[in-house]
């Protein structure tokens, strides 16, 4: 029944779509220069950034939203870079520009992304994993082939629609079979492209195949697991949930306490409004 | 409990968790106010961004909500027999059960119906 699709055709739709993405603005482009250099300070990048006032006020939102649970309001981008390190405000100001206008179509593609933003960090904090800043901006990001997706190719998003509610199954099986790959490889192809950090791009891209991740399977089993207790908060009639490998268990050493603690940390965390744009 | 935005809070929501001053160290406001107006506008003065209030549900309510979410569970775990998916699937099981404080095991999900209530 399934229809496979050739390498050919993958390919065409991998250039069509990385044609697509949207450009990366000027001040963040310089920003990303600068950042690749290394050795940069913190208020130079910040004063990139500043001269983009609604960037600014983007990035500094994300900074003081729920995600990151710190205790005091950050003020300056100065601050917000000092306490998230630059690589995770390369994702941050990444996340800008793949959600750069929350419009209904991905309105629920956002709230998720929130979702399992937070639910990363409350994992990171749990579980004692330093990197719980970054793990927070994959976890923004992890769909953020779908974003894409429904953003540039809503004939191919209609079909996998319809493929998923036919099939009953998961976004990422009807992926499969309408495109022949599926958002986490489109995540690769986009990580790639815009030269994310090797941590980042593992759970972007085997946060459903946390056994291929070899050189950072933490960073993909907390994004797995993040996503999957995001979804399973909310459990909606007829979801279809994805698969958590026993890896992710192994991984991170999990047992019923800690994925308690985790799931009444995200109780206390999880907005139940909702959170409209950056 | 819900957690939600200050912008969001009205007068008598009542608070499910101690709110915190900016450096998380001095409480605000205790666990069990009651919100006024005026107790939102210090908050806000104050910087908070959010707080977590109590949702008043009657018992029915709960129970509806807590069948609910148990039938949707069972649900989209079938099938769904692995290590891990059963250790998550048992850990919100139990903890909305304890969120909405039913520790009688009368209204397990038998056969897709729900037993008698008690």
């Amino acid at each position: 029944m399934e229809k496979k699709q050739r390498p050919a055709d993958i390919l065409l739709l991998k250039e069509r779509l990385l044609e697509k993405l949207p450009a990366i603005p000027k001040v963040v482009q310089e920003a990303w220069k600068l950042i690749e250099k290394g050795n940069v300070s913190p208020s130079v990048i910040g004063e990139v950034i500043g001269r983009d006032m609604t960037l600014s006020a983007k990035v500094l939102r994300l900074v003081n939203s729920p995600f990151y649970g710190f205790p005091n309001r950050i003020g300056s981008l100065k601050h917000a870079i000092v306490l998230l390190g630059l690589d995770t405000i390369k994702g941050l100001l990444i996340s800008t520009v793949v959600f750069g206008k929350v419009t209904q179509e991905i309105k629920e593609l956002w709230a998720h992304a929130c979702d399992c933003a937070t639910t990363a960090g409350i994992i990171a904090r749990v579980l004692n994993i330093k990197e719980a800043d970054e793990l927070t901006v994959s976890g923004l990001l992890h769909d953020m082939g779908k974003v894409v997706i429904k953003n540039y190719f809503p004939e191919l998003d209609a079909k996998i629609q319809k493929v998923k509610r036919r099939n009953n199954c998961t976004d990422r099986e009807a992926e499969k079979e309408v495109l022949g790959v599926s958002h986490d490889d489109i995540n690769g192809w986009m990580a790639e492209k815009w030269h994310f950090p090797a941590t980042l791009k593992e759970g972007l891209i085997y946060h459903h195949q946390v056994k291929k991740a070899i050189k950072y399977p933490i960073f993909a089993a907390v994004i797995s697991l993040a996503d999957i207790l995001s979804h399973i908060y909310r459990l909606k009639f007829g979801q279809c949930l994805p698969i958590v490998e026993d890896e992710v268990c192994h991984i991170l050493k999990l047992n019923p306490k800690i994925i308690t603690k985790i799931i009444s940390e995200m109780d206390k965390s999880l907005y139940t409004f909702d959170w409209d744009e950056i | 409990m819900a957690c939600i935005p200050l912008e969001k809070a009205k007068s008598g929501m009542k608070l499910a968790e101690d709110v915190y001053n900016h450096g998380g160290k001095v409480v605000l406001c205790k666990k069990g106010t009651l919100l006024t107006e005026a107790i939102i506008q210090r908050l806000v003065n104050m910087g908070v961004e959010k707080i977590v209030i109590e949702e008043s549900l009657s018992t029915q309510e709960m129970r509806q909500l807590i069948d609910e979410k148990m039938r949707l569970i069972e649900e989209a775990f079938s099938g769904k027999d692995s290590e891990c998916m059963q250790m998550l699937k048992e850990a919100f099981l139990d903890f909305w059960r304890n969120k909405f404080e039913i520790s009688s095991p009368s209204i397990e999900v038998q056969d897709g119906k729900e037993a008698e209530a008690c």
